[in-house]
């Protein structure tokens, strides 16, 4: 079930109206049907893989129990790795799998040695590396006695299938959602206003700005061969603006649904276009993803402490294991090593934690004007390999950029009107973001000083621009990962 | 909770209003001003890539091609609507009717989402029952199509162009030499043409009727047209079952046969289409013919047959 679609609309309200009109008085009941909704909601794509997470669900509740009474250390290792096997098993199978048999094969074939060996037809579950980070968060906490473990099987299990981040997210950590799941929740008006605002903003930043700038993106990158170098560059920029109005979109509707019912997510996205550097950009952008493999590999792995060379191991690690996570093809692992690449001279000069966003001014001064312009052509180059079909594809994309075509007027593969018509839209979409930077998302404070009829105007503008630009339902492109 | 309901539904209700009445505002606007002027012209063409292709009207006297490739009878039908309406100058009205388009896959050219989706510049001219059968059979892409409509009624409204001329088709200069190329895949692979049973796309046979009907009301001549062919088209396999239906339904509807018009293979752009160089000989040739009184001719295919044979003739003597 798509957030951009009717039949998530028809869900959200039944649901919305069960919890709060039905099950409002009892705590259990709430979180059953929480549940429920969560299983209905992914069972919408694929009921067999319900199981996995019921799988999921019954492991990482058994460890955690078992982690409670378990005082002898080696078999507290013992259950950990358990729970972190079974779920980077499932992870490892389903969308591993035929990538590592591959380049086995070709390593092998490369060394002189024929290997037979099949491939198997295998769907990639939806949302499984964002369910199973979840719930490994939660045995690595409890393991990590900074969590007590939950007694409580539908709370675990709500809390492992929450069904408005299930399949993209944010990651949430044990720590906060859990204990959501524990208390009692009471409605509250600006609470569900403000989640009402978020999710108007998320359809915005999916419907209006990801799903044109991928009509354009797609036409680009699929006839890259038919283009000059300056369209090229135009269609990495749209893909830019695709990929960050479709996941933060989804992040936001995410978040203002979860408040609807009473919970507060963490922040996904904090305006990653407006950093400085790429060290900014990293606590910007996906947040949930990179502060859980801070927390849980790269501080492991010694984190900064130690020597240079153990803090550029780190680095690399941590990129390329997250750029493996994206997915299973060399793209992503060369777009984790670029942005190590880019993070690098910064944690060289250990400039690493040094810049915040531009705060309390209107405008930028040039000189953070030209940081923002470089870091976001650093991001957009970064960004050619993660849409390439695969390398070769992302090395004769940058070819042709890099070739004298770059100084040429680009084409539009589209209309020219459409295309001029997406780019004003992105630049009214700059502002709202821009002006509203310092806030959890641009809307939450937007015109708050205005007249509340202009405000419910701005919201007005919103819907009006998300009708007139309403495409075909596209699917979450963060739904593949 | 009430004032929360409260005030979301009120504010939910007087968007979804606000946005209906918008959007049926400006849907009357284009279609009370929407300028389909032509000019002094009393020949016009509508079809599919067939006639798009075919008729370079540069070089044809007094005639206008507004075909437009992967249309259907029904998007022809409100074009022709608007065209015969604001034309009084129009005496006659060729159709394209070729093999293809009495087949299933028209029903696609109709409401597949690319057709609705492309076809948008329409939707403000369409009637009750058109809109209907839209709904019916594709909800989703036709609330995306009067999306894409409604952005383009509002540019068109803000920026006065009322302009439709133009944006409903015209000859296509193909620049394409496929027909040698597809010859040798074909020798290859499927030499023997086999006789197959099509389905039939009704729908689009209705509109047909309703394009006659509407032209009668008119007092205007329409004629079919068949657009030159390859002799290789898979398109004619059909050709048993499209005869019968033009002679039991459109029995007083002349078809102007030009499916054997004799041309090279370099004047192809591939089985279905003349390029721009086999436009430039057939529409000179066609001009000739109109110029030559095809149209008051009593037996215009014998007539027709007999040019043809005459071009043979003459690319023979020049072999």
């Amino acid at each position: 079930m798509l957030f951009n679609s009717i039949d998530f609309a028809i869900f959200l309200l039944i649901v919305f109206f069960l919890y709060w009109f039905v099950a409002n008085k009892n705590l259990k009941l709430q979180n059953f049907l929480i549940v429920v909704a969560s299983y209905t909601f992914y069972g919408w794509w694929d009921w067999r893989f319900l199981s996995l997470i019921l799988l999921s669900t019954v492991i990482d509740y058994s460890v955690g129990r078992k982690l409670l009474i378990e005082e002898n250390v080696s078999k507290r290792k013992v259950l950990l790795w358990l729970s972190i096997l079974a779920n980077l098993g499932f992870l490892g199978f389903f969308k591993y799998y035929n990538f590592f048999l591959d380049n086995f094969v070709t390593a092998f074939l490369f060394f002189g040695t024929e290997i037979k060996a099949n491939s198997l037809n295998i769907i990639l579950p939806v949302g499984i590396s964002f369910y199973t980070f979840q719930t490994l968060s939660y045995t690595i906490d409890v393991y990590k006695r900074k969590l007590e473990p939950t007694k409580d099987f539908i709370a675990f299990s709500a809390f492992v299938s929450f069904f408005p981040q299930l399949v993209a997210g944010p990651i949430e950590r044990a720590t906060n959602l859990l204990p959501q799941f524990y208390k009692k929740r009471t409605f509250d008006y600006t609470k569900a206003v403000d989640g009402l605002r978020q999710i108007l903003w998320g359809l915005f930043k999916k419907i209006v700005i990801a799903d044109n700038s991928a009509n354009i993106a797609n036409e680009i990158f699929n006839n890259s061969a038919n283009y000059s170098g300056s369209t090229l560059v135009l269609g990495a920029i749209f893909f830019t603006f695709q990929i960050y109005g479709d996941f933060s979109g989804y992040s936001d509707i995410a978040i203002g649904t979860s408040r609807l019912f009473g919970f507060n997510l963490k922040q996904n996205f904090a305006f990653p276009y407006f950093s400085r550097d790429i060290g900014e950009f990293w606590r910007r952008w996906h947040i949930s993803l990179s502060t859980w493999f801070r927390d849980y590999l790269y501080i492991p792995l010694g984190g900064s402490r130690g020597g240079t060379w153990m803090k550029v191991r780190n680095t690399f690690a941590i990129f390329l294991i997250s750029g493996l996570w994206h997915g299973a093809n060399w793209t992503f692992i060369v777009w984790g090593a670029l942005n190590a690449l880019y993070f690098l001279p910064l944690l060289l000069l250990k400039k690493n934690r040094t810049n915040t966003i531009v705060q309390g001014k209107y405008l930028p001064s040039i000189k953070e004007f030209f940081q923002i312009g470089l870091t976001f052509s650093l991001t957009v180059l970064a960004w050619i390999f993660f849409r390439a079909e695969n390398i070769g594809h992302a090395l004769s994309y940058l070819s042709t950029i890099f070739s004298k075509s770059l100084f040429t007027i680009p084409k539009f593969g589209l209309s020219r009107v459409y295309t001029l018509q997406v780019l004003i839209i992105i630049s009214f979409f700059l502002i709202v973001e821009w002006r509203g930077r310092e806030s959890q998302y641009a809307l939450s404070k937007f015109g708050f000083n205005l007249n509340p009829y202009l405000r419910k105007s701005f919201y007005f503008l919103i819907i009006l621009l998300i009708t007139l630009f309403l495409g075909k339902e596209q699917q979450f492109i963060y739904f593949q990962f | 909770m009430k004032k929360f309901l409260y005030k979301t539904l009120t504010f939910i209700t007087i968007s979804i209003s606000l946005i209906c009445v918008s959007f049926i505002f400006t849907n009357f606007l284009i279609n009370k001003n929407a300028k389909f002027k032509l000019g002094k012209v009393n020949n016009v063409i509508f079809g599919h890539s067939h006639s798009e292709c075919a008729f370079n009207d540069s070089l044809i006297n007094n005639f206008k091609n507004l075909s437009q490739s992967r249309q259907s009878y029904f998007y022809s039908y409100q074009k022709i609507k608007k065209v015969l309406l604001q034309n009084n100058d129009i005496e006659n009205v060729f159709i394209e009717f070729t093999n293809n388009q009495i087949n299933e896959v028209m029903n696609e050219w109709i409401w597949d989402d690319l057709s609705i989706s492309s076809r948008s510049i329409y939707l403000p001219f369409l009637d009750k029952t058109d809109v209907n059968l839209l709904l019916n059979k594709n909800s989703k892409s036709f609330i995306t199509g009067s999306s894409k409509s409604f952005r383009n009624n509002l540019i068109n409204l803000l920026l006065f162009d009322y302009n439709y001329t133009d944006k409903m088709g015209g000859y296509h200069w193909l620049n394409r030499f496929k027909t040698d190329s597809l010859i040798t895949t074909l020798v290859k692979d499927t030499l023997v043409f086999h006789e197959k049973k099509h389905p039939l796309s009704n729908k689009n046979i209705e509109y047909l009727e309703k394009i006659v009907t509407f032209c009668k009301d008119k007092n205007v001549n329409i004629y079919f047209v068949r657009s030159p062919q390859h002799i290789y088209t898979n398109a004619r396999k059909n050709e048993k079952i499209f005869i019968k239906i033009k002679n039991e339904k459109f029995k007083n509807i002349i078809l102007l046969d030009f499916n054997d018009f004799p041309l090279d293979n370099n004047e192809f752009g591939d089985f279905e289409h003349l390029n721009y160089r086999g436009a430039k000989k057939f529409s000179l040739w066609f001009d000739e013919l109109l110029k030559n009184g095809l149209l008051s001719k009593n037996n215009k295919n014998k007539f027709i047959f007999n040019e043809m044979n005459k071009v043979r003739t003459h690319n023979n003597a020049y072999k």
